[in-house]
């Protein structure tokens, strides 16, 4: 009968322990505040938005070229990234109200113009004298380049040789709002806001 | 021996054919192509087509099997902000009913004839979103002037 009693013992004392530390685990959750927990939901989804931005970029960053006017608001992706990295942010709005922002139309319209045509597409854009790469690539009929392009103007302000670039296609959609919304809704997927969260608004 | 499509490639092409079926019985002139470049190359009204993504999760708990998640993109290329809201309306309208799935094949020496075999459905899960493509007024290309997007989700019936 002694074992018994001593297993007893323990299953109760097990349960206030369990008792006990579910409601440590309760105190820590509680400690931690709204907007902490917003900052980092924001930070992942930016993590992966800037990876899915990398990934669907049509040309390089390159490096940039001092001497030509690069066409950066055509291929700079990292601008794009930044623009809504800066855009961000976890408002405190009184009350208890918080609210995250990632990404905001005027802001992009304002630092990131071409936005619309990297996330839907299209636009062939005009003819204009420059060349491909830093080692100074001619264009050639037929043949997709996909090294950074860079606008010279005629004559080039080097001397060096400059050629008329004439893009062929429109612009191929990166469609990053749509999935801006999808990581946005996984991360969220995993907190528990004691339902004061009611939905996802994206861009 | 033929060769076989894998699952991804067959739900585009299953609903590429839906559509363009659905289109060329209830309307006249409007092309459906798959590529999103290539419907520049076409004249408008044009429809471009494809699977933007792929989402796979485990079908259940220490299964092998995956559960695809196929993301449906659908550029609306129109000729009037009239017909660009119709269209709209009419694939949206098509697309929340069930589809044929089929599997697709392809007989070596004719690449160009595929072989279909019904092989279930395709239904939308997610209506994620249906927008105007807005890129201002200044210079934009004609095929620019009046477009719609339309994003679904959809899965296999198996």
């Amino acid at each position: 009968m002694r074992p018994a009693v001593v297993i007893n013992k323990v299953i109760v004392k097990n349960d206030i322990i369990l008792a006990k530390f579910k409601q440590i685990k309760q105190k820590i959750s509680q400690s931690v505040p709204l907007d902490l927990e917003l900052d980092v939901i924001k930070e992942r989804t930016l993590s992966e938005l800037r990876e899915w931005i990398n990934a669907n970029r049509n040309r390089p960053m390159g490096t940039y070229d001092r001497n030509f006017q690069r066409m950066r608001r055509l291929t700079s992706t990292e601008n794009l990234y930044h623009t809504i990295k800066a855009s961000s942010q976890v408002v405190l709005e009184g009350e208890g109200k918080v609210r995250l922002v990632i990404g905001e139309y005027s802001y992009l319209d304002q630092f990131a113009p071409y936005w619309r045509v990297l996330n839907d597409g299209g636009y062939v854009p005009p003819s204009f004298m420059g060349f491909f790469g830093d080692n100074r690539v001619r264009p050639r009929p037929g043949v997709t380049n996909l090294q950074t392009f860079y606008k010279t103007g005629y004559p080039a302000s080097d001397g060096g040789k400059t050629w008329l670039m004439r893009p062929q296609n429109p612009i191929t959609p990166m469609r990053f709002v749509s999935e801006l919304n999808r990581i946005f809704e996984e991360q969220v997927a995993g907190y528990n806001f004691g339902g004061k969260y009611s939905g996802v608004k994206g861009l | 021996m033929p060769s076989y499509f894998r699952p991804t490639r067959n739900v585009e092409l299953s609903t590429l054919y839906y559509l363009e079926n659905s289109l060329n019985s209830d309307w006249s002139g409007i092309t459906v192509v798959k590529k999103f470049t290539d419907a520049y190359k076409e004249p408008l009204p044009v429809i471009a087509m494809n699977i933007s993504n792929v989402y796979s999760h485990r079908k259940e708990v220490g299964a092998t099997t995956l559960l695809n998640d196929y993301v449906l993109s659908i550029d609306i290329f129109a000729s009037s902000d009239g017909q660009r809201i119709d269209l709209a309306d009419y694939i949206t309208d098509k697309i929340k009913d069930n589809w044929t799935f089929y599997t697709h094949s392809q007989t070596p020496g004719s690449p160009t004839s595929l072989t279909r075999v019904a092989n279930g459905s395709l239904f939308v899960t997610r209506f994620s979103s249906s927008y105007k493509v807005d890129l201002g007024s200044e210079g934009v290309n004609t095929y620019d002037r009046f477009r719609h997007y339309i994003e679904v989700t959809v899965r296999t019936s198996q």
